[in-house]
């Protein structure tokens, strides 16, 4: 899976199952410029793990302040699950 | 309820002091002090004063004299939770004595779970003995508060199976909850206050409308945990009783967000459980702000 198909999964998801306007969705933007709190993250968990069949650590999640960084730490993830 | 700012009165300077009186002076003489600190609060915390009137005046309908002398009962017998949590953590546990409720529902919680507990009386008693349970045993609190008394925890509880998951601005909590979870542990949480901003669920709790977080429930019903209501409440000068319902498993039918009406029964049988409790126990209710809905029009 490249980049691009982990970005338009994520993307995807968050536009589908937490209804978040297309132009609200860009690299820079905060969990809190997207109104993600802690319960829709819970979702999010869950959703990475089927999506994407790993678990995410909280060590991951660490320097992980925007969406970009968010998508780079999956894609890498991936990358390392292979 | 109105929402908690995430801060609890007083911290380590407190927790300091009560630990100097009680290795002192000793558990009688902290207690002694405790009447005047008592009254002290009593005449002069004016919002936490309203708030808690308020809970015995109009949600338990007692008279006046009865409501006030309640107030002050009820903060003197705070103090004495506090003195006693402190006496526990720091090894004087043995000049109290213990009943257990349900602590069988805990030892059979194998694959872990949530104890879903409440500011009734002092959980935190019950905390420092679930390490008989043998599992590891986490308490999730706020960041800011943790902080405040994270030097305390770590020098009281070194020896203790117990790890605390601050709840902080970036979600990682959540992760470290998956985690617990996952490796069977306990996690302990109340479900009785929220913050500004936090998600709520309306109920009606002692006859009247009150808001109680989302969180813990969604938590439970997302991850599949096994939930045990938690609570561990004073009986007399030294003994606590300690009470946890069997565990229960709460079911999602829906795939990803879980819809208001789904997380209702847990938060009707958490509620249920809080008012049996009230009832029996009615001087050990700590949360001191507005909780219910209609008390900014009667307070």
């Amino acid at each position: 899976m490249d980049k691009t198909e982990v970005v338009d999964i994520i993307n995807g998801f968050l536009t589908e199952e937490f209804e978040i306007e297309e132009n609200l969705i860009h690299p820079d933007a905060t969990w809190s410029d997207l109104g993600i709190d802690s319960l829709d993250f819970v979702d999010i968990v869950v959703i990475i793990e089927k999506e994407f069949g790993f678990k995410l650590k909280g060590e991951d999640m660490v320097n992980v302040r925007t969406l970009g960084q968010f998508h780079d730490l999956i894609f890498q993830r991936q990358l390392s699950k292979q | 309820m109105s929402s908690w700012d995430g801060k609890t009165r007083g911290g380590l300077t407190g927790y300091r002091i009560f630990i100097f009186i009680l290795k002192t002076f000793g558990l009688r003489p902290a207690y002694f002090l405790l009447n005047f600190v008592a009254f002290y609060f009593f005449l002069f915390s004016r919002k936490p004063n309203r708030h808690i009137f308020f809970f015995y005046r109009r949600v338990l309908g007692y008279g006046n004299c009865r409501a006030r002398l309640s107030v002050y009962r009820n903060y003197r017998l705070l103090g004495q939770v506090l003195i006693d949590k402190v006496a526990v953590m720091s090894g004087l546990g043995k000049h109290f004595t213990y009943n257990w409720d349900g602590e069988e529902h805990l030892l059979g919680m194998e694959e872990g779970g949530l104890l879903v507990s409440a500011h009734i009386g002092s959980w935190e008693i019950a905390g420092n003995f679930l390490h008989r349970t043998g599992k590891r045993f986490n308490i999730l609190m706020y960041d800011e508060e943790h902080q405040k008394i994270k030097s305390y925890l770590d020098e009281v509880m070194h020896e203790k199976n117990l790890h605390v998951i601050p709840i902080r601005d970036d979600l990682t909590h959540v992760l470290a909850i998956r985690k617990a979870l996952a490796g069977q542990e306990l996690i302990a949480l109340h479900a009785d206050r929220y913050i500004k901003g936090s998600k709520t669920i309306t109920c009606r709790f002692m006859g009247r409308e009150a808001r109680f977080p989302e969180g813990p429930f969604y938590l439970a019903l997302k991850f599949g945990a096994p939930v045990s209501f938690v609570f561990a409440v004073k009986e007399s000068r030294r003994h606590y009783h300690f009470y946890a319902t069997p565990p229960s498993i709460y079911r999602a039918s829906s795939k990803h967000s879980i819809p208001e009406q789904e997380l209702l029964p847990a938060v009707e049988d958490y509620v249920s459980r809080l008012e049996k409790l009230l009832g029996q126990y009615p001087l050990q209710w700590f949360n001191y702000h507005r909780f219910w809905d209609d008390e900014a029009e009667e307070g």
